[in-house]
């Protein structure tokens, strides 16, 4: 890819200049694809998608998200290092990185970043136990998020011990160190709420958090059992320990690198790099703004496997583009939820769990 | 009405503790003849009532299956093939009743009904409004033919194998309605060594076409969506793959072509989840190999070149038609598996079937009907004439 994109502020491309760059760099890695990973050719050319023109985004064949937990998708010998999927559903995505994607993927998270952050490192406070860091080479989806987010702090404080007890004595410590300037806070929108919030407001403990500002990411699903929406999520934080900047990130493990981040209007924002499609769930057919559907996920930054576009399970909605409130170009849309399993009919088995 | 997770026992409107209520109920009935006119009546009532259930279509197609012509025909059947012998019924029937297709225990409980058996039906405690209607139609009936209720006990529980040894010690016969793990679960649960077991795996359906024969209209179709799309493909009997015998691209197509319309009119209910399971499906099976896909709204085809490539397990169902040519009946008569259950053909000899069938000396499919009638229950399932296994016949040879 023509990393000059690096260059530019990542929301600056309007529709038509963005579109040319994600069309050109997404035809080019699907050829890079079909050319080195023997499986995704084979469903390209089943799908009739062999000699295809490209000529919008909406072209191109989006594999289903949850094929990476069935097989091996590699396109590249020079694998440096693995993803693994947290998954709930007991099978694991496994993602293949080489040199050139995994550094792909810290540019373009450098440059999203510090849209929000400015350049300066913060001190950062990690709401996750330092266990999650054990082998290098191999990351869970959990260590990886963390790992990503690590490069835009520094005095890396993790607060949650083995067992996730948040240690309140190490907390006030750092906040009182850092209270004159801005801090970083990070982690898992479940763990964040479960472990951070909740033992604050129950246990009545007097912190200010003004200062800081709270990235989380991680899905919804278990929150939504408890709940919690993401206004709720933003008024106990506001209302408890005077927490106002939060931003909500949405990404998977297939895509690292190329987030989409909540911004002060609180809209997902695609960058220059990735963009957002929302299909029918039925005809697969692409649908307008303001319709609901499927997300389809597409990201420059996937070389050494073939997750450049993908068909997600979850819904949303395109809320509008290049004229978000914010000042941000591009795509900005809102996240619904996971889609629901159906209950299966048939005589399949159902005594046995 | 029955509570989640409890033995209940509803006829009786008690809650009871399972052992000693079994065991008292095994003592002093008055018992059913074979055809008891008695059972006769009663399912004549239950045919009425369940007809009524006109928002309810398996339902109604049970009532419709129940009617006193129909049990007449299977009654003739029955006694012209024991013509002669001395028949008594097995005795107790402990039917074990899968929770996704509500009418089945119904089924398998009227026939052993009709043959004089005492019955205890397992039903599953997961439960959904057609279920719950037709537990209350079929209780309320019962009410009022208290020699009938006392031959039938409804169970309803969980995963509990305590209550499943207790109720299989007491059976002369069990019935275990699939799939494949719950059969392998229950059969390490013992019966006595006199009772027999009946048991109904987990089966793949074919439709066998040859297009070149067949008048290609919406009286068609309808008979192939109802094979196919009744249970969104996940019944046994479910068409989920197609044999074209002979038949050439255009043909085909033309018949796709017409059935997508089809489909547009009928707008069958698929829901996200099901699409994405169908394209997953679709995906992986292409990774391996290449291989023709054609999605529409409300199905996915995909061709194999041969028919042993076809792969049963990763059939999802939900629209998703597998697609094989042959160029003659042996090769599918040849290929035929335990597995494979009803084959539902249109444009060929009931003839030709027979003779490749008997040439081949197939091994799989255990009902051949007419395209339109793949869930259409019968007697005789899965290789077993059911009636005939759940009776006693006495060699008197004097």
């Amino acid at each position: 890819m023509n990393e000059d994109i690096f260059l530019l502020d990542p929301y600056a491309l309007k529709k038509e200049e963005k579109n040319a760059l994600m069309v050109a760099g997404l035809c080019e890695l699907t050829h890079l694809h079909q050319e080195h990973c023997q499986a995704y050719a084979n469903i390209l050319e089943s799908f009739g998608y062999a000699n295809k023109n490209y000529g919008c985004i909406e072209d191109f064949f989006a594999l289903p998200v949850r094929i990476f937990k069935e097989i091996d998708l590699l396109s590249s010998k020079e694998i440096v290092k693995t993803l693994t999927s947290s998954g709930t559903t007991g099978k694991v995505s496994t993602i293949y990185l080489d040199k050139l994607t995994a550094q792909l993927q810290t540019k373009a998270l450098i440059k999203i970043m510090q849209s929000f952050l400015g350049k300066a490192r913060l001190p950062m406070l990690i709401i996750d136990t330092k266990e999650i860091l054990q082998d290098r080479n191999h990351f869970s989806a959990r260590a990886a998020g963390v790992m990503g987010l690590s490069n835009f702090g520094r005095k890396h404080t993790y607060v949650l011990d083995a067992s996730m007890q948040l240690d309140i004595g190490m907390l006030k410590d750092f906040l009182s160190k850092y209270k004159d300037q801005p801090i970083l806070i990070f982690g898992f929108t479940y763990m964040v709420w479960e472990y951070f919030f909740k033992p604050i407001n129950e246990n009545k403990i007097d912190i200010d958090l003004s200062n800081a500002i709270l990235f989380h990411s991680g899905g919804w699903k278990k929150l939504e059992h408890l709940k919690v929406s993401n206004a709720l999520f933003k008024e106990s934080f506001q209302k408890v320990c005077n927490l106002r900047r939060i931003h909500n990130f949405y990404g998977m493990v297939e895509q690292v690198g190329s987030i989409f981040v909540e911004c002060e209007a609180g809209h997902l924002h695609t960058p220059n790099f990735a963009d957002i499609i929302i299909r029918d769930p039925l005809s697969l057919e692409p649908l307008g703004m303001h319709q609901e559907g499927l997300i389809e996920l597409c990201s420059l930054l996937p070389h050494s496997y073939p997750g450049h576009v993908l068909l997600s399970e979850d819904r949303g909605v395109i809320l509008g583009e290049d004229d978000c409130a914010c000042g941000r170009k591009g795509k900005y849309f809102s996240v619904l939820g996971r889609i629901k399993s159906a209950e299966k009919r048939g005589c399949s088995d159902t005594f046995i769990k | 009405m029955p509570k989640k997770g409890d033995v209940v026992i509803p006829l009786s409107n008690k809650h009871k503790v399972i052992p000693s209520y079994i065991d008292s109920m095994q003592k002093n009935k008055p018992s059913l003849e074979i055809f008891d006119e008695k059972t006769v009546v009663f399912l004549e009532a239950l045919s009425k009532a369940f007809l009524q259930e006109k928002e309810y279509n398996e339902i109604v197609a049970l009532g419709f299956w129940l009617r006193k012509a129909h049990l007449k025909k299977i009654k003739t059947q029955f006694l012209h093939k024991h013509q002669g012998e001395i028949l008594f019924p097995r005795g107790t029937v402990f039917h074990i009743a899968p929770s996704n297709v509500d009418t089945i225990f119904l089924y398998s409980l009227i026939l052993s009904l009709l043959v004089g058996n005492s019955n205890i039906l397992r039903i599953s405690d997961k439960t959904n409004e057609q279920l719950e209607r037709i537990l209350i139609i079929f209780t309320d009936t019962l009410q009022s033919h208290p020699l009938i209720a006392q031959h039938i006990t409804l169970v309803r529980y969980g995963h509990d194998d305590a209550i499943t040894q207790k109720l299989s010690s007491l059976c002369d016969v069990r019935i275990i309605w699939g799939g494949d793990a719950t059969i392998k679960h229950i059969r390490t649960i013992p019966i006595p060594a006199t009772a027999i077991e009946l048991t109904f795996a987990n089966k793949f359906s074919f439709a066998l076409i040859d297009i070149n024969n067949v008048t290609i209209n919406d009286e068609f179709f309808e008979r192939f969506y109802r094979d196919s799309y009744t249970f969104l493909q996940n019944a046994c009997s479910s068409v989920r793959c197609i044999c074209w015998i002979n038949n050439s691209k255009e043909k085909k197509e033309l018949f796709w072509k017409g059935f997508e319309s089809f489909c547009a009119k009928k707008m069958p209910q698929i829901e996200p989840k099901q699409t994405i399971d169908k394209l997953s499906t679709l995906t992986l099976l292409a990774s391996e190999e290449k291989k023709e896909i054609t999605y529409t709204k409300y199905f996915h085809r995909i061709k194999f070149d041969n028919i042993n490539k076809i792969d049963h397990q990763r059939h999802c169902g939900f629209g998703l038609f597998y697609e094989v040519d042959i160029d003659s009946l042996d090769t599918l008569f040849t290929y035929a598996t335990r597995k494979n259950q009803t084959l539902c053909v249109t444009g060929i000899s009931k003839e030709a079937i027979i003779a490749s069938m008997q040439k081949n000396r197939t091994r799989g499919f255990d009902r051949i009907v007419r395209l339109g009638e793949a869930n259409n229950f019968e007697a005789i399932w899965d290789g077993y004439d059911i009636l005939s296994s759940l009776i006693r016949i006495v060699n008197v040879d004097l």
